[in-house]
């Protein structure tokens, strides 16, 4: 059922797949688990034989030693084995779910709306994803498995207590609520003082970098010292907060050691009274002191696996809200009815947040082959156009057509092969010059993408580097001017060889020279396409076929360039302005 | 040799204060190890006296132990707060001088190293370093003292039956240490395929819109789920290695405990040791073979951390900006020009590389409260003339005169109080709008700060914000529009009150509106300054009173 999510589409109810990839493989954990048994066995069993072996001697009679040791040989083995296939079956178990976890969320964000990748913050919080899967994997190899071996001992050793006295039981049940109760309070007060650190830690480090950014206006206006002033007060007081954390962690190590501490003291000379009295031998005393130790161990450590898990879950809840997010709509149908009009909308209107309309009954179409662009003031809807156009965004009313056909019975994928989208923000991947081109079109020979580099402009600007077309971008390479980056983006799309050229303010970030020779190389291209333009500025765009002017989500004007300038609308006042 | 001497120069940060942490370390460890001791005693004496029905001295023997082993707890906690706040405070030292170095370094470093990058690596260096200091060597020297401590008691008790321990937990750490390798080099191949999934999912969320318009998104995502079952398959290997080394280590443990008991009843009937002596050893062996087993353990995460500690000292000996870059600074400057030109550009020649040289033999003169705009297409030096002005490179012939003073004598403090800058991108602190503009003046008045923020255009947009001045512009500020963040850079270019204005293609990246706003506040600028601007825009050349068109 799980693995079917790649191929099916639209909206799925809720369900927790956290829970039901564990259930999958639930059989490894139950063996685990068996196993985990049988060695807090093997140690009660190894246990009680020592017990009734020091009885034995103080009794006075002669210990057989050669018995005990065919029997532990025996145990030990048996250990051995138990504990080695424990530990494949818990790895196993881990692994397992986390692959499956792993796929269906790859798959998942491919198929998500795209809303969560808004520009609003949200992608941020996607991106903590990958250290929600890293603790997730935590989650499964090591809390999960703590948890079952803590408790199945505990249980197997209180049990194995019971049985020697279930007086001595009661005693020690009755004290460690108490260290249950502290461990807690203690767990949680430490951890909200670790967060703080780390704030606090987070903002030295922020400024650090903010300076570094900004070195060219500090050292411009002579800030050095202000800066450094700056940094040493954070970092004064993040010691003096560590100072502060000492001290409580500290104390509080110390009443907990001394807690765990008492019910040993309790326990012990209860005990040892329980001997006086003849109802528990010295053999038995000896063994409930040895089995003490694991015991109190499993005890303390487990409500700390608790909170451990408890934290973990947060990141797993996260991760599930993602998976039960709906996906992006898609139809079936493969192709268009109508070869004529590449794009039409008919009264749209969209927002983003209620009652803060973007577009507000928008109405065009334009021609197959034909030129369009957009123009008018930010946040007019130019990009918002670009995001219905590239399906990332549903309409709320109204209908837009692709080749005819309404945008929503296309098959998603079918209908962004149409288009290819020269983006405002470029995302370049951290890998070679020439991968990032062939990103736009994975078949491309390399002749292909030299030829989009040369149409795109950048060629040459490649050639140019040391290592051409392999020079690695990002982080780890060379980092790009705005310009560069730009016309690598051209280029992949120019690959792409798409019937319609989405272009959002492509020469933005390029000087005058070089917007120019971009700007032939799109008008090369656009001669046998659709190619519609949101402009930044509208000396780029005097020749294509029709301008839309937009102002406050509607569309004000059209016509060619010419034309409006005539009309002395608000066309031709912005054009005005720019000239002067 | 190196690493020890790297190590010794790491404690040497802590200056005198090293004392008290290598104090620390060793009381906190004895303090820690020597409750256990106590503990176990407690054990003993219980079973003793089970064991031989004497109950006088009971109640006695119980108070004299908890109170032993409160003791202990105490000189723990003393010396731990000494130890954690000493390592804090050489994390603090570090860091400061870091800190002091990094916005001191001459220019190109920035820009030969990816600017914020270097940074970023750095505090995960200082951090690893920090580390060193807040448990690292603690850890790798800890588990010997403790081991030490318990030692002592357990030989007193009975030597025997702890000579064979010994034994057999030498036998463990050679099984350990043989499976360090293998594991290593499986954790590192495993790691390696992980690092690349994790940067392949990384890739999809980032490049989203990219992932979604192209085929090759889809693709991404078939590539991760065939590499999630790869990752499967190799995770195999280390399964099987785990498996072993926790088998090892549990079996090896419990066949030890049994043995060890059955060899201590043994000794018991036949009157070498007594119970009680048994009991305490058996409760001190669990505390001792885990520290046994650290035994030289974390030797290899200090040394890894002691490289760190390499990658900040070499940072801390990169050279500083010189105070001048002539090394000829006179003390007094301040003597006031006769010259005709208020600036005056004398035959500069600059390249960043000997064979190709970005400014030949230039000469411009400016008049006093003359405007001029220096154009030219991009690459053929004009940003690099506005770095010369600012004094961020020494020049390699020639010299720059403002008012009579010469490049070649001024200190560069000086020179960079004569010019109020305005770059391209006009780059914002993550701090309040009051903070940023102040930057200009750290001695101005919240009026003075409103007064230049009304003549830069910005007055109106800030009262407008919830917070007003207070308002926090965000990292790189990018809660601010690109207008109002360039004039919000005005502002803070109004505020210095410098006799230059430094322009660089200060309007290049803003729509026409804020064009507009930006090129009304720059009018208001002008009168008694000298503007420099380099630009290409027409709307923006136009603002000057001569334009000087910049050929390489």
């Amino acid at each position: 059922m799980v693995e079917n999510i790649f191929e099916e589409r639209g909206e799925i109810m809720r369900k927790n797949y956290f829970v039901r990839c564990s259930l999958r493989y639930g059989v490894y954990f139950l063996a685990a688990l068996l196993l985990s048994y049988l060695l807090a066995r093997i140690t009660v069993r190894g246990n009680t034989v020592i017990g009734q072996a020091v009885d034995t001697m103080l009794s006075g009679a002669k210990v057989q030693f050669q018995e005990f040791i065919g029997l532990f040989v025996i145990l030990t083995v048996i250990g051995f084995a138990a504990s080695f296939f424990k530990s494949v079956l818990n790895s196993k178990f881990s692994i397992k779910v986390q692959t499956t976890y792993k796929k269906l969320v790859a798959k998942k964000l491919y198929r998500l709306e795209y809303k969560y990748f808004d520009a609003n913050g949200s992608a941020a919080v996607i991106n903590k994803m990958n250290a929600d899967i890293a603790e997730i994997d935590m989650l499964l190899q090591e809390t999960l498995s703590e948890i079952c071996t803590c408790a199945v001992e505990l249980i197997t050793y209180a049990v194995y207590i019971g049985t020697l006295s279930w007086k001595l039981l009661l005693v020690m049940l009755i004290t460690y609520p108490i260290v249950l109760a502290f461990t807690n309070y203690v767990a949680k007060k430490l951890t909200s003082l670790r967060k703080v650190f780390r704030q606090k830690t987070d903002s030295i480090t922020e400024i650090a970098q903010d300076c570094v950014s900004g070195i060219l206006v500090l050292r411009s206006f002579g800030a050095e010292d202000y800066f450094q002033g700056k940094l040493e007060e954070a970092t004064e007081a993040l010691v003096e907060n560590e100072e502060k954390r000492t001290r409580v962690s500290n104390n509080a190590i110390i009443v907990r050691k001394v807690l765990q501490w008492l019910p040993n003291i309790i326990c012990a000379v209860y005990a040892y009274v329980l001997v006086r009295q003849g109802n528990l031998s010295v053999g038995e005393l000896l063994a409930f002191i040895i089995i003490l130790e694991p015991f109190v161990g499993a005890f303390v450590g487990l409500p700390f696996c608790f909170v451990d898990a408890r934290e973990r879950m947060v990141c797993v809840k996260r991760v599930e809200q993602i998976l039960n997010e709906k996906d992006e709509v898609s139809g079936t149908e493969n192709a268009g009815v109508d070869k004529d009009i590449a794009i039409s909308f008919t009264d749209v209107s969209f927002q983003y947040v209620e009652n803060a309309k973007v577009l507000k009954g928008v109405s065009f179409a334009v021609k197959t082959g034909s030129s369009v662009a957009f123009v008018g003031e930010s946040g007019g809807g130019k990009s918002t156009i670009f995001h219905i156009l590239c399906g990332f965004y549903p309409v709320m009313s109204g209908k837009y057509a692709l080749y005819g056909r309404t945008f929503t019975d296309w098959n998603v994928e079918a209908a962004r092969e149409k288009m290819a989208l020269v983006s405002q923000n470029v995302f370049l991947f951290p890998t070679s010059i020439r991968e990032n081109v062939r990103y736009g079109n994975e078949q491309a020979t390399d002749e292909d993408i030299v030829e989009a580099c040369k149409n795109a402009r950048i060629h040459d600007f490649i050639m140019s580097l040391p290592e051409g077309y392999d020079t690695i971008v990002g982080e780890r390479g060379i980092l790009l001017s705005g310009g560069e980056r730009q016309r690598i983006s051209i280029a992949r799309a120019f690959l792409k060889n798409a019937p319609i050229l989405l272009l959002d303010e492509p020469t933005s970030a390029v000087d005058v020279e070089t917007e120019k020779l971009i700007q032939e190389a799109i008008d090369g291209l656009s001669k046998s396409r659709t190619c519609i333009t949101i402009a930044h500025r509208l000396s780029t765009i005097r020749n294509v076929d029709t301008i839309m002017v937009l102002k406050d989500g509607l569309i004000v004007e059209q016509g060619s360039h010419e034309e409006l300038l005539n009309s002395d609308g608000v066309y031709a006042g912005m054009y005005g302005k720019e000239a002067q | 040799m190196k690493t020890w001497k790297l190590f010794l120069r790491t404690m040497k940060v802590m200056g005198k204060h090293c004392k008290v942490y290598l104090a620390g370390i060793f009381f906190m460890s004895t303090g820690w190890a020597a409750f256990s001791v106590m503990a176990s005693l407690l054990m003993k004496n219980v079973v003793d006296a089970a064991q031989t029905g004497e109950t006088g001295h009971m109640l006695m023997i119980i108070v004299v132990n908890v109170v032993g082993g409160i003791l202990s707890l105490l000189i723990y906690r003393r010396a731990a707060i000494a130890y954690n706040v000493e390592a804090k405070r050489a994390y603090g030292t570090i860091s400061k001088m870091l800190f002091h170095h990094e916005v001191r370094l001459p220019y190109s470093y920035y820009e030969n190293h990816h600017s914020g990058d270097f940074m970023s690596k750095l505090s995960y260096d200082l951090e690893k370093m920090g580390s060193i200091y807040g448990s690292r060597f603690r850890r790798t020297v800890a588990p010997l003292l403790h081991v030490i401590v318990f030692l002592i008691p357990m030989l007193i008790l009975s030597w025997q039956i702890t000579l064979c321990l010994i034994g057999v937990n030498l036998v463990m750490l050679a099984i350990n240490g043989a499976m360090i390798n293998p594991m290593r080099k499986v954790s590192k191949q495993l790691s390696a395929t992980n690092g690349k999934m994790t940067e392949k999912l990384s890739n999809l969320l980032q490049g989203m819109e990219q992932a979604r318009m192209y085929a090759s998104g889809k693709s991404t995502v078939e590539q991760f789920v065939s590499e999630t079952e790869v990752y499967e398959k190799q995770n195999n290997k280390k399964i099987f290695l785990t498996a072993c080394l926790e088998s090892c280590n549990s079996g090896f443990r419990m066949l030890c405990i049994l043995m060890f008991l059955l060899l201590g009843v043994y000794f018991v009937s036949e009157g070498i040791t007594t119970l009680g002596a048994l009991t305490a050893i058996y409760s001190l062996y669990g505390s001792f073979s885990f520290q046994f087993l650290q035994l030289g353990r974390y030797i290899p995460e200090l040394i890894g951390c002691l490289t760190n500690a390499q990658n900040i000292f070499d940072f801390l000996e990169e050279e500083e900006e010189p105070e001048c870059w002539y090394d000829r600074a006179v003390a007094e400057v301040g003597r006031s020009g006769e010259d005709k030109n208020f600036i005056d550009i004398r035959n500069i020649t600059f390249d960043y590389r000997e064979d190709k040289p970005l400014i030949r033999d230039y000469s411009l003169g400016i008049e006093k409260g003359e405007s001029i705009a220096v154009t030219g297409p991009s690459g053929c030096g004009k940003s690099t003339l506005s770095k010369l002005l600012l004094g961020l490179y020494p020049l390699k012939s020639g010299d720059i005169v403002v008012d009579g003073n010469s490049y070649l004598e001024m200190r560069n403090r000086e020179i960079r109080e004569k010019i109020a800058y305005v770059p391209q991108e006009p780059y914002l602190f993550n701090l309040s709008i009051k903070e940023n503009i102040r930057m200009g003046n750290l001695k101005a008045t919240d009026e003075e700060v409103i007064e230049a923020a009304k003549a830069a255009n910005a007055h109106e947009f800030i009262e407008k914000l919830e917070e007003g001045y207070d308002t926090n512009v965000g990292e790189r500020g990018n809660r601010l529009s690109g207008g109002q963040r360039q004039r919000i850079a005005i502002a803070r270019a109004i505020l210095k009150n410098a006799p230059i204005v430094l322009l660089d293609e200060a309007t290049s990246a803003l729509d026409n509106e804020s064009e507009l706003l930006v090129n009304e506040s720059l009018k208001g600028m002008k009168d008694g300054k000298n503007i420099i601007m380099i630009a290409h825009r027409p709307s923006t050349i136009a603002l000057a009173d001569r334009v000087c068109a910049f050929v390489e």
